[in-house]
Order: C-alpha cells, then structure tokens, then sequence
C-alpha cells in the first residue's frame, strides 16, 4: 500500500468502513492537520465517488481489472467466452454489492472472491447440462479447437512439428489435468499457481483458513502428478 | 528436479490466454451499461424492490387475483343487495292479498264440485255470505256422515255438532232423563226428519 498525504476524506470513509474512529490513523488523539493517513489508492477514491452518485467511475475500475477478472474466470472455467461473461456478471454484482464492501480487503480481493463464486455457479450449471461427462468444465475439449487448453503456445517458430506438436499435447494434458481437479483443489491451485496470488490472499478470495488452502493446494498438486505421467514429466524437465 | 518446480517453469514459460484486446471497451461498455441500467447502490429508493421481475410478477398475480375475485363476488352481492328487498316487498304483499279470495274462491269452487251446488245461486262478491255458506254445507256434510257411524261415534258427533249449531244438550227429557232414552229420542226425531225430507 502505498503511503501519500490523501483525501482526508476518502481515508476517514475507508476507516469508517473498518469500524475505526476517523482520527484513528494518529497515535491516539484527535488528527491535526498534517496527519498522514494511510493511503487510499485509486480503489477507493473511486469507490467513494461511485457511492456519492458519480457512476461512471466505476468505470476506472472496470478497465483496471476486467482483464486479471476475466482471465481468473478463464482459468477457472475454460471457455473464454463463458469466462467474459461470467466477469461481466461478476462487475455488475460488484456494484451492486459496493455499499457492503468493508474495505478489510483490497477490492481485488474482493472481486476476485465474487469471481470465484460466479464461476461455481456456471461450472454446476454447465455440470447439469452437459450430457457427455467427459467434457468438463476446463478440460481441453471445454476450450478453442485450434489452441486447446488454457495457456498459450509459446514454441519458438524456429522449432519443427514435431516439437511444436509435443507442446501443445502438454499444454492440453496440463489443461485437462487442471480441469479434472475437484472444485475447492483447483481454486485455490489455480489462484496461487497460475495467477501467482499468496497463499493469504487465496485464503480471503476462497473464505477459509490459510490451512485449508495449503492442503488444498498440496493434494491439487498431488492429483496432477499422478495424471501427468512420467514421459510427460520428463518432458517438462 | 522437483515435479512442482518443473511445472512452474512450464507455466511461467506458458501464460495463460488473455482475452482479445479488441474486446476491452466493448466488455467495459457493456458493464456500465447494466449498471447504469440497474438501481445505483447510493440511490437506491425503497421501492427499488418493485424492480425484481419476480416481485413485479407476484404482485401482478397477486393483483389479478383479487380482480378476479371482486368480480366474481361483487356482482352477486350487489344483485343480493339490489334485488332482495324488492321479493320482500312485491312479492309477499300481494301474496297476503290475493290469497284469501282465492283461497275462499278455490275452496268453494271445490265444495261446489263435491257437493254439486249450484255457485250461480249464491250471493256474488259477498265472502262472508258465502263462507257462512260452506260453513253449512260442511255441517251439513257431517250429519249426514254421522248416520253412518257407530253409536258411540254418532254420538260425539252429535254433540260436536250440537255445539256447532250452538244449540243446547238436552239434559232432561221427558223419560227418565237417562243417555239410552235421549238417544232414542234423537234417534227418533233423525228418521222423522229424514222421512219427511
């Protein structure tokens, strides 16, 4: 977090949010006038002008984040297509929801968390209504024919077919292996592997203890070394 | 080398698939256009509820409903409200004034028939005349039937015709006084009175 003398009263709403006394940011006592509050970064200046009727800067948010928004809901449910919209979804709940959130957590945090149980909600949806049980949500058959999987084809053009062709085997494999994860263990795999987020932060956006995340993450990983076999391993080496 | 590491070198080496760029504005447009289409979190009025389509269809079910029902009980009882006092009063007040006429006139119209009386020969348009009449006729009725009872029979209703005519029990005739000899005695004045008819 960043620290710069702010809006004092966009750090008296934050603070306000979080059940603390405006003044709270001094050492005790009533705030002069050069105190340094903690900062409020763009979030929440513009969460606060989105609250006081200014809509359209909810906008700003939209753009900073529609991007890790959708690719999190990618990763999570394999279908690009399916993933803008379960995003889009995601922002408008966001709105929604904006007077409940506290500011305990980064707004990332937080949308990331409505993210991921928007993707629970397709992924049961598309459970029930796909009739060939070999087509999961995230496997390799759930994403574009002509690059399957959820990574992209980074061979060099300088290699031949037959390299090229074990990669995107691997990249599909991977992709599936990913996919066939229970719901919980490729959460939070996903979260912290794929999207780099720490384990505290994947505890936040799945709403449960640092604990279970770390045994979740650890039986994902696991899952996918008994799925990915040895010449496959060999091959990532 | 660890499976863990080599994976993640495998992912750092292979992004995930970014959405195309193109569909950046489009996808922020599309956001704020239902949330401009929505209720804003600040401004939110207390009937923003009415919004809900499954709310806005309840009450419209709700609503058509009680239509429904008003229409169906409201006529009834309006016609219960409009139309009962009407029978109450047109329909039992000539019902009282007509019905002793026609009753006199249905009853003697049946005598008649029985008795083969001739109604021309009565009093025309005087009930009371004519109601003395079958008053008479039906007395007259009785005697006759009496003769064909039982003594005993014959006897009662002797007296209830005696009490009809308003004519009093002999209690004390020339004999002994005793019922066996007054019987005989009325007896006796019947046949005369049959013999002389």
């Amino acid at each position: 977090m960043r620290i710069r003398a702010v809006n004092i009263e966009v750090g008296a709403l934050v603070l306000q949010r979080a059940g603390l006394p405006a003044w709270s940011a001094g050492q005790g006592s009533a705030p002069a006038v050069d105190v340094i509050l903690p900062v409020m970064d763009e979030d929440a200046a513009a969460i606060q002008g989105v609250l006081g009727g200014d809509i359209e800067r909810y906008a700003e948010l939209v753009d900073r984040y529609q991007a890790q928004t959708i690719r999190l809901a990618f990763s999570l449910i394999g279908n690009m297509e399916d993933a803008q919209d379960v995003a889009q979804d995601a922002f408008v709940s966001a709105y929604k929801s904006l007077k409940s959130f506290r500011g305990r957590a980064k707004f990332s945090t937080w949308l990331h968390r409505i993210v991921v149980n928007k993707c629970k909600d397709a992924y049961r949806r598309r459970a029930h209504a796909v009739e060939d049980p070999l087509v999961r949500v995230g496997s390799s058959h759930a994403v574009d024919e002509d690059a399957p999987g959820l990574f992209v084809d980074a061979v060099d053009e300088s290699a031949g077919p037959d390299r090229r062709a074990a990669d995107r085997e691997l990249a599909a494999k991977i992709s599936g292996a990913i996919g066939t994860l229970p719901e919980q263990q490729r959460t939070a795999f996903v979260l912290h592997h794929l999207h780099g987020r720490p384990l505290q932060d994947v505890a936040g956006i799945m709403g449960c203890r640092l604990g279970t995340v770390k045994a979740h993450v650890f039986r994902a990983t696991e899952r996918l070394r008994e799925a990915l076999d040895a010449s496959l391993i060999e091959e990532i080496s | 080398m660890d499976f863990m590491m080599k994976l993640n070198h495998w992912l750092g080496r292979h992004p995930l698939k970014e959405p195309p760029e193109t569909d950046r504005a489009q996808f922020t447009e599309r956001v704020m256009a239902r949330v401009q289409a929505s209720q804003a979190p600040a401004r939110a009025s207390a009937w923003g509820f009415l919004s809900q389509p499954r709310f806005a269809l309840g009450i419209a079910m709700a609503a058509a409903v009680v239509a429904v029902a008003f229409l169906a009980i409201v006529p009834q009882s309006g016609k219960q409200v409009a139309v009962a006092p009407e029978p109450a009063v047109t329909e039992s007040a000539p019902e009282a004034v007509a019905s002793l006429p026609e009753q006199t006139a249905d009853e003697v119209a049946l005598l008649a028939a029985v008795n083969g009386l001739d109604l021309d020969a009565l009093p025309e348009g005087d009930v009371e005349v004519v109601a003395e009449e079958m008053q008479l006729i039906e007395q007259i009725m009785l005697a006759q039937q009496v003769q064909e009872s039982s003594d005993e029979e014959w006897l009662e209703q002797s007296l209830y015709l005696f009490e009809q005519l308003e004519e009093e029990i002999p209690t004390d005739t020339s004999g002994n006084g005793s019922e066996s000899e007054w019987l005989e005695e009325l007896r006796l004045l019947d046949e005369l009175d049959l013999a002389s008819s």
